[in-house]
């Protein structure tokens, strides 16, 4: 609709994308490994597509590593991160004309997705989240973010607690207030 | 990194993709949860109700109460859409009264209850002056309503209204509606979709003519009876970028006359998305012509050098003389050099092999193909040729820059046509490529987990 008049317009075209993405520049986590990365996979991050814009590219090609400080990107995360960027970085345009499917359709992660935030190391896992939303890549917090909520889908506050080693720190009566707070949506009328 | 230490934003938004109601038992999880979770629930901006919040098995029934409880928790909502539940009024009256701050609007009720009505208008447009987007697609909208909201929301960018009715019967609105208040619709409005009244083309047209808006909307949708109007719109609406225009194939079959008024399409200079179909339902069981239009379009074509999206789409129907396709395809390929999207519906077209071929070569990133609805041997008579598997292996083929393939209703293709698109896609170097099918037969969907799937490719059954 003319409103989205924005999206529609899009990004630079495929073919200038693909080019850039051929530049290679260096991301340095904060156990200070460095890793290198499309130039157009890496702009998936907002916060180091505003670092290109500001320095210009040739800076960002020929100097210093761009530092991601944030604790969160460890060795380990920033490379499932670059792993994602570079998997995803000429997705296909957001499909807006179609709200209503969308909707259906945004319930299951990619094949690819699935298996790639699938790791069995929780604490990688919400490192890879953590960073991820650091450095403002939002489809990727909301890979984790589906994939974790497909984790606790149908289970009970107990089941959710020993899955994710969280401690329960209410006393009995202030859960039992919380549920009865609760308790109308569960009634069924 | 446990997820308790994900700052609180981040565990916001990983909370936000829980269910509605899971979320709210999710509060007892601990401390920094319910925190979060009541933080979040005061911040967010746009809440869809569907059936499933009812809490009555998913019946279309309001829960009032209910409704109300989950709308005291977000306040700050900016947004609110309302799909498949009835009846509207009372939400509205409790939507106003919980919620001061909506600008956005999304209202789709049931479609055999009376949807709407004038007092619920005026509380929405009392309560929110402001309000930019108002959808209401299968709302009985008459005159008033039309006159209350195009006069007293004076931010208004967006108004749709009767498009939408499901494929259902009595899908047009009714007598309260002839189009006359039509011409107060201001300035500020860039998208206005109209939806389909019978026998008000002329008063539809005429009070459209006579308001701002036939110098300010960007993007039109209307339903059209009588193909001369066509010719008004494009005369006197150059500035249109979006132009969705329906027909009747049983009503204008009759209007040969005026084939020539879709040629006047070729003076929407600034056109980017042009959609034509045929909305012709259940009142077109005899063969219908509407295609006659077919040539003056492919003429048309000449003019539009921005166009980026052309579909020519059929909701349900059967035709009885179809043109070839053809040479409209090569002006697109002549004129249109920023087009990315094409459908096509062979139930309106006579599309051959060769037709599927020469979709292939433009190239296209998002291609849709639509059979007919009518299974095959209902017209034995009538020789069709439906789409085939070579069909649609053949396009996707020749078409190396696809993204988004839909193959919409296509009964004649099977499970053979899936495997063969799944291993041609299998060696794109295309991250990421969607294959949609729609309504297609059972025994495919059946064995969805039967198929090699590649990484770069989404496979989804609609």
């Amino acid at each position: 609709m003319a409103d989205n008049a924005d999206h529609i317009d899009g990004d630079d075209n495929e073919d200038v994308r693909a080019q850039q993405n051929l530049i290679k520049i260096k991301l340095k986590s904060s156990e200070g490994g460095i890793y290198e990365c499309g130039l157009t996979a890496a702009k998936m991050s907002d916060l180091v597509k505003n670092m290109v814009e500001s320095l210009g590219t040739d800076a960002v090609v020929t100097t210093e590593p761009i530092i991601l400080g944030n604790e969160a990107v460890t060795d380990a995360a920033l490379k499932k991160i670059i792993e994602w960027v570079e998997f995803h970085w000429d997705d296909p345009p957001v499909d807006h004309d179609f709200e209503d499917e969308k909707d259906r359709r945004n319930e299951e992660l990619s094949h690819w997705d699935k298996q790639f935030i699938d790791v069995d190391d929780q604490a990688l896992l919400f490192d890879v989240i953590a960073a991820a939303n650091y450095m403002d890549i939002k489809g990727l917090v909301e890979v984790g973010a589906k994939h974790i909520c497909s984790k606790i889908r149908g289970k009970s506050c107990q089941e959710v607690r020993e899955m994710l080693k969280i401690t329960n720190d209410f006393t009995a009566e202030e859960e039992d207030a919380i549920h009865k707070e609760n308790a109308w949506i569960y009634a069924k009328d | 990194m446990n997820i308790n230490e994900l700052n609180d934003d981040c565990l916001k938004i990983v909370l936000s993709f829980i269910p509605f109601g899971e979320l709210l038992a999710d509060r007892r999880v601990c401390k920094d949860w319910q925190q979060v979770i009541d933080d979040y629930l005061s911040h967010v901006i746009h809440f869809a109700y569907n059936p499933s919040f009812n809490g009555n098995d998913g019946k279309s029934d309001v829960n009032l109460p209910r409704f109300g409880r989950y709308l005291q928790l977000m306040p700050k909502l900016t947004s609110f859409s309302v799909t498949g539940v009835q009846p509207l009024d009372p939400m509205i009256k409790i939507l106003v009264a919980k919620c001061a701050n909506i600008t956005r609007l999304y209202m789709k009720g049931v479609y055999e209850v009376v949807s709407i009505t004038v007092k619920g208008i005026e509380q929405l447009v009392t309560a929110y002056p402001a309000l930019t987007h108002l959808d209401v697609p299968n709302c009985d909208v008459n005159d008033r309503m039309i006159e209350i909201v195009a006069t007293r929301l004076t931010r208004l960018v967006r108004f749709n209204f009767g498009t939408d009715w499901e494929l259902h019967n009595d899908y047009r609105l009714g007598a309260g509606f002839t189009g006359q208040t039509l011409r107060y619709i201001s300035a500020t409005t860039k998208s206005l979709m109209i939806g389909e009244s019978e026998g008000n083309d002329q008063t539809v047209i005429e009070s459209l003519m006579a308001g701002p808006a036939r110098q300010h909307v960007l993007a039109l949708k209307i339903h059209l009876n009588e193909l001369k109007h066509l010719s008004t719109i494009c005369d006197q609406m150059p500035q249109l970028r979006e132009f969705y225009c329906n027909f009747d194939g049983g009503d204008i079959s009759g209007d040969v006359n005026n084939i020539g008024c879709v040629s006047h399409v070729q003076k929407l200079q600034n056109l980017e998305v042009l959609e034509v179909s045929d909305d012709g339902r259940n009142h077109c069981y005899s063969g219908c012509y509407s295609l006659y239009t077919l040539r003056s379009l492919t003429h048309a074509i000449s003019g539009l050098s921005r166009l980026k999206v052309l579909r020519l789409l059929d909701h349900d129907n059967w035709h009885l003389n179809k043109e070839s396709i053809d040479p409209l395809l090569g002006q697109l390929k002549r004129y249109c050099p920023d087009l990315t999207e094409f459908g096509v519906s062979a139930g309106l077209f006579d599309l051959k092999a060769k037709s599927y071929r020469l979709i292939g070569e433009l190239n296209l990133p998002v291609v849709t193909i639509q059979d007919d609805r009518i299974p095959n041997g209902w017209y034995d008579d009538i020789e069709t040729h439906y789409v085939s598997n070579d069909d649609v292996v053949d396009l996707l083929k020749a078409t190396t820059n696809m993204r988004r393939f839909r193959v919409e209703n296509c009964s004649e293709i099977d499970k053979e046509a899936v495997k063969a698109c799944l291993e041609v896609l299998a060696t794109r170097s295309r991250r990421r490529i969607e294959l949609i099918l729609v309504n297609t037969t059972d025994e495919i969907e059946e064995i969805r987990a039967e198929f090699t799937v590649p990484p770069n490719v989404s496979l989804v059954f609609m």
